[in-house]
């Protein structure tokens, strides 16, 4: 690292050397002595005091060019666009420089002279001093005139996938290419490992593998995001042959389960709510078609190509492949529900500026798009060029030009209070239909104001008004959907805006990928990946789903391997720029990405890949001989053992319903609102509970997928077991372990509920079948036999709990198996996979 | 070179080095790492060294000395009018009823008529600081208070408001400020949550929980509401029918299973922190009982905070000041047992009515209801921490989402006069306590108190100031995420407002 950071200075320095030595010899020599007579002084008299070090205020620092390049108070040979000129020449008493409370005063002289200074290309000789702690920390700030480096063109990130991506697999469903992908996770895995090893001087074996149980547990709560049954445990340890385990893959892939699993993945990764947040926390019409829509898509394993496509632009996909209502229907259906994913974001109905609050909306979408698709922090992008990775302010507004065609969320907005939503919902059936169903409710109620203009008896005119206004008031009867709908005068011009601020637009922009990924010229060219990218959503589209690009097929493979090793190959699983890591294992990382290209973008076969390797079906548990390397890598980054992982929140939910045998089967259709407790009810806010109808009760024990993601109120239960915040994308939860989790899992009543349920479920099963009671909970719950020293525990348990419980209840079971299985339901064992 | 390889390791700075090990996943073993001495890696997930088991709101140092552990918000809700209570405005006074042009939201102008303030002002104190008499009580307390009159914001609309000054931005999903500060600072006492709101009887504040949100921190930093009624933090008490001894007996039985199941694991730090969460849990059930337990205060004390008030019946919103007296109360229990942050809130339910200080119908008869349910518990409040010698390590801060208008509103009210609008351009907040200067003002809105003038300082100068005090760097408390060191105070410059300060920064 020493070394390279040597290089770098000195490249630094040779390149300003080129640019001197570039200049005619007096020339520079006149800069020189201008500098150093005029400028240099003036600044150390007027601005080093403050703006110098390693935190000059205003993060301005003037002692040094790097300095004022980073911050761009100098713009050499454009004075007037230069901050430094701004503030000197002043007469704001908030922004002149140097402020007034300083009693110094500038003369005009001398400002003409440095901004002569700066009219000629602003020469300063001087570099950061050591002294002040600079160049040292951190990930690399860009300099401020922004220009693509040779670094950035190199990034790891924007690389090409290996050439192979090209050569798509023939034979996409036979095992063998499955297992050679494995085999090559493996190989690659334990090449890092030894070299690692080798590198430290320690030794490492391989883990052993997790037990038949472990695995079966591991793979249902992976995939379903469910407890296995009892019998799929019992039927594995019988059979733990490669063969089994792939047949019981496939069949957890093959399910509905599935999709409900993944699919809540990826509602995390695009902040799923299905309120707009803020004042009045408005509904989101149709939002859970999405939700549905996601959830179709994983369980049917639609190549996530394609995903892409519907959910950026599938409006115009389907018009180009000429689907419609009657035309591919289903296709269309889904095409136009996926595009909901540009209504998904916080909308605030009463915004101070509803000019900026467009582009507050705009850039939530490009926040969430850079992130989940690209893994890209495009956002940082909105006010000034990127700090960190190559995407210039001009980049960002760019791509958002591709999205100017969607008509507002919101209606426009003068004066006071609150505004309605503009066209963000489309019916599924063709615009004719719609119109011939509006048509002819236009004559029908022209008919009956023409009928209410000859009728005099005031008590049939009544009836007819209210006909009138029942008409005027009729719900289309077609389904509807969240979605775009292209602006009729087509797509808004698009300006960089000079800080962020909608009131300042310069430059005009027209849709263009960024520039940084024009550069590599010797990537294989195709259409979708280089500037002949169509300039609309449909052509963002296909630059983002390309094969090509080097971004998108990394981020969704990095993100399937996190869900099933516990930390990404890019730990930072939204962020692959600069500002993120390294990814531990580059070359997998690669080749996972390739194979994922070259099956036709099947996350399914992916699943199958990973689940098959002997990294996923390691132990958790850390033998003695592998003590060297626990204690070098505490973490698991180099992925030589499992991980043992909390269920998240959902799961937790789902698992105690399972297992208390009281799991819904609703698999689609609108969410479902839980009843709050009086506790819950009271603190909220009115407009949080506005809207919240308690669905049919024997709608509760739903997936939790199913439930309703209201902004302003989540469903404690989730809340607290660190549901996603739904406001900004989340590529990985926090989970946390606090006393309110304990409380929660030990006293709300639904929990309890939950335990009777299992203690009827068990006492029914130890009946019918004849085993002892604690076997049967013991299977249920764990999936295997207790141990003895547990049968004693819960012997000891059972008979202190009759003599402490004052009242025993009128429940047909005995109230300390209640507490029994309440306790186990709160248990590690039950909570955590290993 | 990576991120990791650079950050500072300084003891007391709350910075990349800590939150990286946060950043964006993997709690679990954030949760068991001492922010402070983590060695940190950009990564989560897994398992963390065992030997540095700590729970997220474990205390940590502030970043430079202050007496200062607790902060107590109190929020006026709505937006309470400066110009009838700490604002004085003559010229005001003696233009009553003069038509000025009125800029009632962002860049949409009006005639209106300019309403002078019904209430009258004195100055109190050695200090001499002006206090209207619609605060009889606090007046007495303004050699204690440090008086800002200069504030700015950026909206004009309730629900972005809140968010800016609880949240620093006026757009949703960000962490708020009590989320920042027990993620700088934990909280001292374990067995009660270090954060904690509590919401005004008649409901919540627009928009509800972003305004206590962790944002994009880990959940262990969002508020905790503290109810008064009933149960005061949910799921607190088990269902009926089940005794503490068979709780506890559970509990047991939990532990016993757990052990057993972490000797399987012995490396997994998490599966510790969780047995001992049960523990916390099972603590919490009978120190947040305590901590609200009011019979332990004297029949003085009590009745200074008028916590034994009726319920006035004059107008049917008409609380008295018995609920907030009774929250600044515990309050005050709270911050002696070791809570970091504590909000309360006045005001509560639909902004727009007379439930809250959003004076639109009516400013006379909105201070007449909600002046009386604060004055003598926030009275009280600031007499008994000082006697207590608390008020030394107590940061008190009052005031609301924005201020309201000299003109008399019509633009809300149908043309009907006597009400007050929203006013972000200039309006005031007070702070007390822990290092703060008492008995001076700071900044000074225009001579008729429609926007700020001399000093004036956007909110998070307030944020900066009220971390400052609390020993934090705005500059270098920060959160990475989105590829981006967060801050409360966000990208744009802040500073704290030293003038206000016993020793400025």
């Amino acid at each position: 690292m020493y070394l390279s950071k040597c290089l770098h200075t000195c490249a630094c320095v040779l390149a300003c050397g080129a640019l001197i030595a570039a200049l005619p010899a007096a020339l520079a020599d006149d800069r020189e002595v201008h500098f150093e007579n005029h400028v240099r002084p003036f600044l150390e008299r007027y601005c080093i005091e403050c703006h110098s070090g390693q935190d000059p205020k205003g993060d301005v620092r003037l002692s040094d060019r790097e300095g004022w390049m980073e911050s761009g108070a100098i713009e050499p040979g454009k004075p007037d666009a230069s901050l430094l000129i701004q503030v000197l020449r002043s007469t704001d008493p908030d922004t002149v420089m140097p402020p007034p409370d300083t009693g110094k005063v500038v003369s005009t002289e001398a400002i003409d002279r440095i901004e002569q200074w700066i009219a000629t290309g602003a020469f300063d000789p001087r570099t950061p001093v050591a002294s002040d702690g600079l160049a040292t920390s951190g990930p690399k700030k860009r300099n401020r005139i922004f220009t693509i480096t040779p670094e950035d063109i190199s990034y790891w990130a924007f690389q090409p996938l290996p050439a192979s991506v090209t050569k798509p697999l023939e034979t996409v469903e036979i095992s063998e290419s499955i297992n050679a992908a494995t085999q090559r996770i493996d190989a690659l895995l334990e090449q890092r490992l030894e070299s690692i090893a080798r590198e430290q001087g320690i030794s490492v074996g391989v883990n052993p593998e997790a037990s038949p149980r472990s695995l079966v547990r591991r793979a249902y709560y992976d995939l379903w995001g469910l407890p296995p049954p009892p019998e799929a445990v019992v039927a594995f340890e019988r059979d733990p042959s490669d063969a089994a385990w792939n047949a019981l893959i496939d069949s957890l892939l093959a399910s509905h389960h599935y999709g409900e699993r993944w699919g809540r993945h990826w509602l995390d990764w695009v902040r799923y709510a299905e309120t707009n947040g803020y004042e009045r926390d408005g509904p989101k019409p149709h939002a859970w078609r999405y939700r549905d829509y996601v959830i179709r898509s994983f369980a049917s394993d639609k190549p996530y190509d394609r995903f892409v496509v519907e959910q950026l632009a599938g409006d115009q996909w389907a018009q180009e492949n000429g689907w419609s209502d009657t035309q591919n229907i289903e296709d269309w259906r889904d095409a136009i529900i996926a595009t909901g994913f540009y209504r998904l974001h916080a909308w605030d109905d009463e915004p101070d500026d509803a000019d900026q609050a467009e582009f507050d909306e705009a850039d939530d979408v490009m926040v969430t798009l850079g992130t989940a698709f690209l893994g890209l922090t495009i956002g940082c992008a909105r006010c000034h060029d990127h700090k960190f990775d190559p995407i210039s302010q001009r980049d960002y507004y760019a791509l958002l030009s591709f999205t100017r065609d969607i008509d507002p969320y919101g209606l426009p907005k003068k004066g006071g209070g609150g505004r309605g939503t503009g066209r963000i919902q489309r019916f599924l059936v063709s615009d004719e239909k719609s119109q011939a169903w509006d048509t002819q409710r236009q004559q029908r109620i022209e008919q009956l104001r023409s009928l209410l203009e000859q009728t005099v008896d005031p008590a049939v005119r009544l009836g007819i008004e209210g006909q009138i206004v029942e008409q005027q008031n009729s719900v289309p009867p077609f389904d509807a959907a969240l979605s775009v709908n292209e602006n009729p005068s087509g797509p808004k011009p698009t300006f960089v805006l000079h800080r962020g601020d909608a009131h300042e637009p310069r430059d005009t922009v027209s849709p263009c990928t960024p520039e940084i990924f024009l550069k590599h010229t010797d990537a294989p060219k195709s259409a979708t990946m280089h500037s002949a990218v169509a300039q609309n959503r449909l052509g963002l589209a296909r630059w983002i789903a390309s094969p090509e690009n080097p971004l998108t097929a990394r981020v969704m493979v990095n993100r399937l391997w996190e869900r099933h090793f516990g930390r990404g190959i890019v730990a930072t699983t939204d962020d692959f720029g600069r500002t993120g890591s390294l990814p531990s294992h580059p070359e997998l990382l690669d080749y996972l990405a390739s194979e994922f290209v070259r099956s036709g973008w099947s996350v399914h076969r992916m699943h199958r890949i990973l689940m098959r390797s002997r990294a996923y079906r390691m132990a958790s548990s850390v033998p003695e001989s592998q003590a060297a390397i626990a204690a070098f890598d505490p973490e698991v980054q180099y992925f030589w053992r499992q991980r043992v992982r909390r269920l998240d929140a959902e799961s937790i939910r789902d698992s105690m319903l399972q297992a208390a045998g009281n799991l819904g089967g609703k698999h689609s259709g609108p969410s479902v609102f839980p009843t709050l407790s009086n506790e819950v009810r009271d603190s909220a806010n009115p407009v949080s509970l506005s809207g919240w109808i308690d669905s049919p009760f024997e709608e509760h024990n739903c997936r939790s997928i199913y439930l309703t993601v209201k902004r302003s109120l989540k469903i404690p239960f989730l809340e607290t077991l660190d549901f996603v915040n739904s406001t900004s994308p989340t590529g990985v939860r926090s989970v946390t372990t606090t006393a309110p989790q304990a409380l929660l899992l030990l006293n709300d009543p639904w929990v309890n509920i939950q335990a009777e349920g299992l203690a009827r479920r068990v006492c029914d099963v130890a009946k019918s079948s004849g085993s002892d009671r604690q076997e049967v909970l013991w299977r249920i719950v764990y999936q295997r036999s207790p141990t003895p020293s547990e049968r004693a525990a819960i012997t000891n348990f059972l008979s202190d709990a009759v003599s402490l419980d004052g009242h025993r209840n009128a429940s047909t079971i005995e109230s300390e198996w209640i507490r029994t299985c309440h306790a186990l339901l709160n248990t590690s064992e039950f909570l955590y996979i290993d | 070179m990576r991120p990791e390889d650079h950050w500072p390791t300084g003891q007391s700075s709350i910075s990349r080095r800590n939150f990286c090990t946060s950043a964006g996943a993997g709690f679990g073993s954030l949760a068991l790492m001492s922010l402070l001495q983590q060695e940190a890696t950009r990564s989560v997930g897994g398992a963390a060294r065992a030997a540095d088991v700590g729970q997220p709101m474990d205390p940590k140092p502030p970043m430079h000395a202050t007496p200062a552990k607790s902060v107590i918000f109190l929020f006026m809700f709505g937006g309470p009018s400066q110009v009838d209570l700490f604002d004085y405005k003559p010229e005001l006074q003696a233009r009553d009823g003069q038509s000025i042009d009125n800029e009632f939201r962002r860049g949409a102008k009006t005639a209106a008529v300019l309403q002078a303030s019904r209430r009258s002002f004195a100055r109190h104190g050695q200090s001499g600081l002006w206090c209207s008499d619609a605060f009889p009580n606090i007046a007495n307390h303004m050699d204690k208070l440090a008086v800002l009159h200069s504030l700015t914001s950026d909206s004009f609309a309730h629900g972005s408001a809140l968010l800016e000054i609880n949240c620093g931005r006026t757009l949703q999903g960000h962490p708020s400020l009590g989320s920042w500060l027990t993620y700088g600072l934990g909280s001292i006492n374990q067995n009660l949550p270090g954060y904690v709101v509590m919401l005004d009887p008649r409901g919540g504040p627009t928009s509800g929980s972003p305004n206590w949100s962790s944002g994009y921190m880990p959940a262990a930093y969002q508020g905790t509401l503290l109810r008064t009624a009933n149960e005061p933090i949910l799921h607190l008490h088990p269902p009926s029918g089940i005794t503490r001894s068979m709780q506890r007996r559970e509990i047991d039985l939990i532990n016993e299973l757990n052990r057993s199941h972490q000797a399987e694991h012995g490396h997994e730090s998490e599966l510790t922190a969780r047995i001992s969460s049960y523990e916390l849990a099972y603590q919490l059930q009978m120190s947040a009982p305590e901590a609200l337990d009011l019979s332990q205060e004297t029949e003085d004390t009590l009745a200074a905070y008028g916590v034994n008030e009726p319920k006035p019946d004059w107008h049917s919103l008409a609380l008295g000041p018995a609920p907030f007296g009774r929250q600044c109360l515990i309050a005050r229990r709270l911050v002696e047992r070791g809570v970091r942050f504590i909000q309360i809130y006045s005001g509560g339910g639909n902004a727009g009515g007379q439930n809250t200080w959003d004076g639109h119908h009516g400013i006379e008869e909105n201070l007449k209801l909600h002046c009386p349910e604060v004055d003598r518990p926030i009275a009280a409040l600031l007499q008994d921490l000082e006697q207590r010698g608390l008020l030394e390590s107590t940061l008190v801060v009052w005031g609301g989402e924005f201020g309201r208008m000299p003109v008399s509103e019509t633009f809300n009210t149908g043309g009907k006069p006597g009400g007050r609008d929203h006013n972000p351009k200039g309006f005031t907040y007070w702070l007390a306590g822990a290092g703060v200067r008492g008995g001076c003002t700071y900044g000074a809105t225009d001579e008729i108190g429609e926007a700020a003038v001399e000093h004036p300082r956007h909110l998070r100068d307030l944020h900066a100031t009220i971390l400052h005090l609390m020993g934090l760097d705005h500059r270098r408390l920060t959160y990475f995420h989105g590829g981006l060191d967060e801050k409360l105070t966000g990208v744009l410059e802040a500073s704290p407002i030293g003038e206000v300060m016993l020793s400025p920064p």
